[in-house]
């Protein structure tokens, strides 16, 4: 069943006088649970359709539904709301609030909305993702005392905390080494297993690409390829 | 909330410098302000006990013609139009007499008059003509009998203050004793120039010294009545015949004086019988006319109040005001702020003066504060962006950056009280004495003794979060602007 469906997505941003046409007619669908790349060069619209699809930017043409809501038609309040129940992000500077420390930072989510979850269980929950993202030993750490690495383990945990149905992960190796970066995508991989939550990651490193299942090709705003591995 | 508290607490000590220096301005901004209110409400009890405790009681109450409601000297007394009497005065004292809530009355004349001292020396005096037996049951602590005594019941005489006494010795070049009779001199525009002659039966100092208290001298009514020209003839109205009309309708100088002719040619100016008896019976029967010129012994200027309760006489104020108008009486009713005239109300020109600079103080720290957390929301866009595109409205943005506004506002708001609080603490240790007269006012006595008091704090709190919730009005707005995609384009 299509998670996420985007039909004939057009982006166009007004740059001085002139206007980009970033996304040139994009259509696609996401099933639930995949584990999905979005690749290509830097320019190719990969983080304006991620920007889309988590409901952060609208599309100029075309639409973009998520769970069978288009979001175009919901406003501001409604699509915070669907944002804040339906996705979690990751991102490529990983985006922690620096005041808060590694546990504080994993909550965060779960204190922006009513939540029916009770104290306690709320803490196992977050002791288990902490535990999931091995930083258990830096639970209490504020983000500027840990690795890059580290951070975008938090970042994980965070985007999975409140038990969203997509995470939404834009260029999430970008900013570390290549061995930490396969480790980060490697613990993406386990999650989406674990969870069964579906991951959506835009990546220009074809070692990584190659990770995904589910792997859409970019160049220039359209797609080149639209690839799904066989189990 | 908690989460809230938590991230404006936090963000306040990781960013310890701007936190610093908006704090020190807030800090320093609420010193200010309570050290000035503090000294200022000092300045203003001081001189409110002094008056309503010595001069003034709590209410006045005099004609609603009067535009001299002070009871002292000033510049609207000096153009020598009389003050009206107060209209009906028998009925209006009986009803305040009864009155509840009032401890004592007492009714008074003031006038003024330049003293000569058998042509020697002279002195210029302010006069209150007052009832002793009332005056001193009203106000028994506002002057000491250094020479002399106070007068008695309807006698005739003058009780000088000290420094009366000094200008009169010092242009005199002698000394002044109880017995000696002094030429008093008024002048006003209505009943011309009044002399009478006066016997000193006191000398008094005033127990608070004040710039223009120390030339009151109190007199007996009567003589200050004579003095004023206060007769019953101010207050008669003539109604004249259609005969009497059109006769003086008639006059013209030209039908009296116009002729050529020398009208007293033939007549012989003074006879054996012009002598004063004759005279004064040319006009035939007087007795109405002298009548006229009685002394009006109702003519009273003010009645001043003294009330059991003396922290709220605004209600009584408006009760009375309300009760003359109903009676259609033609008095109205003051507090003691316009009976005290020019010196109480330079404490109200100090405070508007101090009300402004604060104000001046209060815009430049909105504008100092409000760039700063500009600033601060500047370099947090990323942050910001970041909490909205996981889910954060725009009321809980709202919320965290007036909470660090609130919560900076607040801390250093109670550091500044506790400093301005400690400063006025030192003030009352150190004991400052008042070197003038001047100061004696301001100081409401003649050390500096300073107090904070609860409703000045709490205005000054009050005043902070004011300032604190205007001053992040805008850089709130600037991070309601700020969009969750930015978090994706923070590089």
């Amino acid at each position: 069943m299509a998670i996420v469906t985007l039909q004939d997505v057009h982006k166009k941003y007004p740059l001085g006088k002139t206007e980009v046409h970033a996304v040139k007619g994009v259509s696609f669908a996401i099933e639930e649970g995949d584990f999905i790349s979005i690749a290509g060069p830097s320019g190719s619209g990969k983080s304006t359709i991620l920007n889309m699809i988590g409901c952060i930017d609208t599309p100029s043409e075309g639409s973009v539904r998520i769970g069978g809501t288009t979001t175009g038609e919901l406003n501001d309040r409604e699509i915070t709301g669907l944002r804040h129940r339906v996705i979690g992000f990751i991102f490529q500077n990983f985006n922690l609030v620096p005041v808060l420390n590694v546990y504080e930072n994993i909550e965060f989510p779960l204190l922006l909305g009513k939540t029916n979850i009770a104290k306690d269980e709320r803490r196992q929950w977050i002791d288990s993702l902490i535990e999931a993202v091995g930083l258990r030993e830096w639970k209490n750490h504020k983000p500027n005392e840990l690795s890059g690495g580290q951070r975008q383990r938090v970042a994980i945990a965070r985007a999975l905390v409140a038990k969203p149905q997509i995470v939404l992960a834009d260029e999430p190796t970008a900013n570390l080494d290549s061995g930490t970066g396969e480790a980060i995508i490697g613990l993406m991989k386990r999650m989406n297993a674990e969870y069964g939550t579906t991951f959506i990651f835009s990546t220009h490193d074809p070692t990584i690409v190659e990770i995904a299942d589910h792997i859409i090709q970019l160049h220039d705003g359209l797609i080149t390829e639209d690839t799904r591995k066989s189990a | 909330m908690a989460i809230l508290l938590k991230i404006a607490y936090r963000n306040l000590r990781e960013h310890k410098t701007k936190t610093l220096i908006i704090g020190s301005i807030i800090a320093l901004g609420l010193l200010i302000l309570v050290v000035g209110n503090s000294l200022l409400d000092t300045a203003e009890e001081g001189i409110r006990k002094m008056f309503t405790e010595n001069f003034t009681g709590q209410v006045i109450i005099t004609a609603s013609r009067n535009e001299n409601l002070s009871l002292f000297m000033g510049p609207g007394r000096m153009n020598g139009e009389p003050t009206p009497t107060i209209p009906e005065y028998p009925e209006l004292a009986s009803y305040l007499d009864a009155l509840p809530g009032v401890e004592n009355t007492v009714s008074q004349i003031t006038g003024f008059a330049t003293a000569d001292l058998n042509g020697e020396g002279n002195a210029f005096l302010q006069l209150f003509g007052v009832d002793p037996e009332q005056y001193l049951e009203m106000f028994p602590n506002t002057a000491e009998v250094i020479e002399g005594r106070l007068l008695e019941v309807e006698e005739t005489g003058i009780v000088v203050s000290e420094d009366v006494v000094e200008m009169l010795e010092e242009s005199s070049g002698r000394k002044v004793e109880i017995g000696d009779k002094i030429l008093l001199t008024n002048i006003n525009s209505v009943s011309g120039t009044k002399i009478r002659e006066i016997e000193i039966k006191g000398i008094i100092r005033f127990v608070s010294e004040a710039p223009n208290l120390s030339l009151i001298s109190y007199i007996d009514v009567g003589s200050l009545r004579a003095l004023s020209g206060m007769t019953k003839v101010t207050d008669v109205e003539v109604d004249l015949n259609r005969e009497e009309q059109e006769a003086l309708g008639r006059v013209d100088e030209d039908d009296l004086f116009g002729s050529d002719e020398d009208l007293f040619a033939d007549t012989e100016l003074v006879t054996e019988t012009s002598t004063e008896d004759a005279l004064l019976t040319i006009l035939g029967d007087t007795s109405e006319a002298q009548a006229f010129r009685e002394l009006d012994p109702d003519g009273w200027q003010y009645v001043l109040l003294k009330l059991e309760d003396s922290r709220s006489p605004e209600r009584l104020i408006r009760s009375l005001n309300s009760y003359f108008e109903e009676q259609e009486l033609d008095v109205k009713a003051y507090g003691w702020v316009d009976a005290a005239g020019a010196t109480a109300q330079l404490v109200s020109g100090l405070k508007t003066v101090f009300n402004v600079l604060i104000l001046i103080v209060a815009v430049v720290a909105i504008i100092i504060i409000m760039n700063t957390l500009v600033i601060s929301i500047t370099e947090r866009i990323g942050e910001i962006g970041t909490m909205r595109a996981i889910g954060a409205r725009r009321l809980f943005v709202r919320r965290m950056i007036t909470l660090e506004t609130l919560m900076i506002s607040l801390a250093f708001g109670v550091i500044g009280i506790i400093l301005g609080s400690g400063i006025i603490g030192i003030l009352n240790l150190t004991g400052i004495e008042a070197t003038s007269m001047f100061l004696q006012v301001l100081f409401g006595g003649s050390v500096l003794t300073p107090v904070v008091s609860t409703g000045s704090v709490l205005a000054s709190l009050l005043m902070v979060i004011v300032v604190g919730i205007i001053a992040s009005l805008y850089p709130v707005s600037v991070a309601l602007k700020i969009e969750p995609v930015r978090a994706m384009n923070q590089r």
